[in-house]
């Protein structure tokens, strides 16, 4: 059983069970308002006060990354088919994702971000926690932190977000959630039990539509039913994950703001990628298992380890999830080892024909690497061309060298693009 | 309607404090008065830092990109009413 997107699980599951709302941590969840959609209206005046959606590459297939506010009045969301979403605002305005300039956005504010509090987390592209339990009295108060947040992102980008306060992250992330757009929600101890009575248990950060049908069969339907459900009935349920899912239908949740240099020991190393269109193609699917075997492969050498067990997992369109892991003879650091070994894992679970939607690699049984000796020369050799290769990605960006099999279809347009503004000699 | 340009240009900008604003460009033989930058960003490409900026006529919205490493300018991306 998985827990969507969740807030640390292992962190919860280990850190001290507080006893009470007494000791107060101030934790503030801030996010982007319909992020890309917001970037898009702000760069373009022409977009502004209409429906707008941010796609993909196609504007014919895929799904919407985003819609801006005038767009969800017709019904449509994140992640909506992009044929379902102009059914019902077949008016909208469609807008290419320019991730460049949502990177350097949200880079830009998490930088700033740290001269609140060194606790600050980044948990996707726009949103990010921060822990000002120790700092937010020089700024006064919680909200007084906000509001200056709020004027800065204002001022520095014409852009509006929401944010929420609360004793942690959980509740946090439920807080901003509550005014959108622009909001400023704060969830007290003493009005946690309030907020959690009625709430739909699927509204709790990490619940998603698996397991809000499996704790629906369990009659649970709003988080307060989850927090005064019986632990044995949770944990009969669900393992150790009922545990955590009691605390959080309590409103409690022990896992602390972990910064951007936060080094854990690591277990495992992995990456996943959700197409934008659930696919047949076979080989399409094996590029994909090799970018992701190859980004698995740069973060163990970035972090200097070398694991041994491959994990591949695959999601099929009708949402069944499969995983399998195979131990190596060796340790591996190398994006085409990796590959080779998730490639088999892959042809052994592959339900052929059937459309896959999302995959995943990841590394495990991990320890530290190190410089050894190698008894036969073309291993040096491989190790030293990789070290070759980090040292140019390292400089120029990630991908810039990569197999030719990683080449995708949008590859070809961006190379296109590169020649004409570089390399045509037009100019 | 958004139209990929990707044309060699001359832009007329302010150099300030550690940033650029484009005041005017050149293009198809008429020069644009910028009424404003609507937005700024940077992107690394090879050993270049492109400094991307949407801006706004009054009429219609560009894309200008400067490259800081050749000094260049181009004309990105055109959105016409």
């Amino acid at each position: 059983m998985m827990i969507r997107k969740n807030l640390n699980v292992r962190a919860q599951l280990i850190a001290p069970v507080p006893t009470g709302h007494s000791t107060e941590r101030i934790i503030l969840h801030l996010d982007l308002d319909a992020f890309f959609a917001q970037v898009e209206e702000v760069a373009n005046p022409l977009l502004q006060g209409k429906p707008v959606f941010v796609v993909g590459h196609s504007f014919t297939a895929g799904v919407v990354l985003t819609a801006n506010y005038e767009a969800r009045k017709y019904g449509v969301k994140t992640g909506m088919p992009l044929h379902e979403a102009k059914r019902l605002c077949p008016f909208a305005l469609l807008v290419p994702a320019d991730c460049a300039k949502y990177a350097d956005t949200s880079e830009q504010l998490f930088a700033h971000l740290s001269t609140y509090t060194p606790f600050v987390e980044v948990f996707s592209i726009d949103e990010a926690f921060l822990d000002l339990t120790d700092t937010y009295p020089f700024w006064g108060t919680p909200e007084a932190v906000a509001y200056e947040i709020k004027r800065w992102v204002w001022e520095r980008f014409h852009l509006t977000l929401s944010i929420g306060i609360a004793p942690n992250k959980l509740l946090a992330k439920l807080a901003s959630d509550r005014l959108k757009p622009n909001g400023l929600f704060r969830i007290r101890p003493e009005e946690i039990e309030g907020v959690l009575k009625d709430l739909p248990v699927e509204e709790l950060c990490g619940i998603g539509e698996r397991l809000k049908f499996h704790l629906n069969q369990m009659r649970i339907f709003t988080a307060g039913d989850l927090g005064r459900c019986s632990e044995t009935a949770l944990h009969e349920r669900f393992g150790i994950i009922g545990l955590v899912l009691k605390r959080m239908g309590q409103g409690l949740d022990a896992s602390p703001v972990l910064p951007a240099n936060h080094v854990d020991e690591a277990k495992s190393m992995g990456h996943s990628y959700t197409l934008t269109r659930a696919t047949q193609d076979r080989r399409l699917a094996f590029r994909y298992l090799l970018w992701l075997s190859e980004k698995v492969a740069r973060r163990l050498r970035r972090r200097h380890y070398e694991g041994c067990v491959v994990h591949t997992t695959i999601r099929f369109s009708d949402f069944e999830t499969v995983s399998r892991q195979r131990k190596l003879p060796f340790f591996v650091d190398d994006g085409a080892a990796i590959f080779e070994a998730a490639k088999q894992i892959f042809r052994e679970l592959d339900r052929l024909q059937n459309p896959i939607r999302l995959l995943g690699v990841s590394v495990s049984s991990l320890r530290p690497s190190g410089r050894r000796p190698w008894l036969f020369e073309e291993f040096e050799k491989r190790q030293n061309l990789l070290q070759a290769l980090d040292l140019i990605n390292d400089k120029y960006g990630e991908f810039t060298l990569r197999p030719v099999f990683l080449t995708f279809p949008e590859d070809r347009k961006i190379a296109s693009r590169a020649l004409q503004l570089f390399g045509s000699g037009r100019h | 309607m958004i139209s990929e340009i990707n044309e060699s240009i001359e832009v007329g900008a302010i150099f300030g404090e550690g940033v650029v604003s484009p005041v005017w460009f050149l293009w198809n033989g008429r020069r644009y008065k910028i009424e404003r930058v609507t937005y700024r960003w940077k992107e690394k490409a090879g050993e270049s830092l492109l400094h991307f900026f949407s801006v706004f006529d009054g009429k219609d919205t560009f894309e200008l990109i400067y490259d800081s490493k050749l000094l260049r300018w181009t004309l990105g991306r055109v959105d016409v009413e």
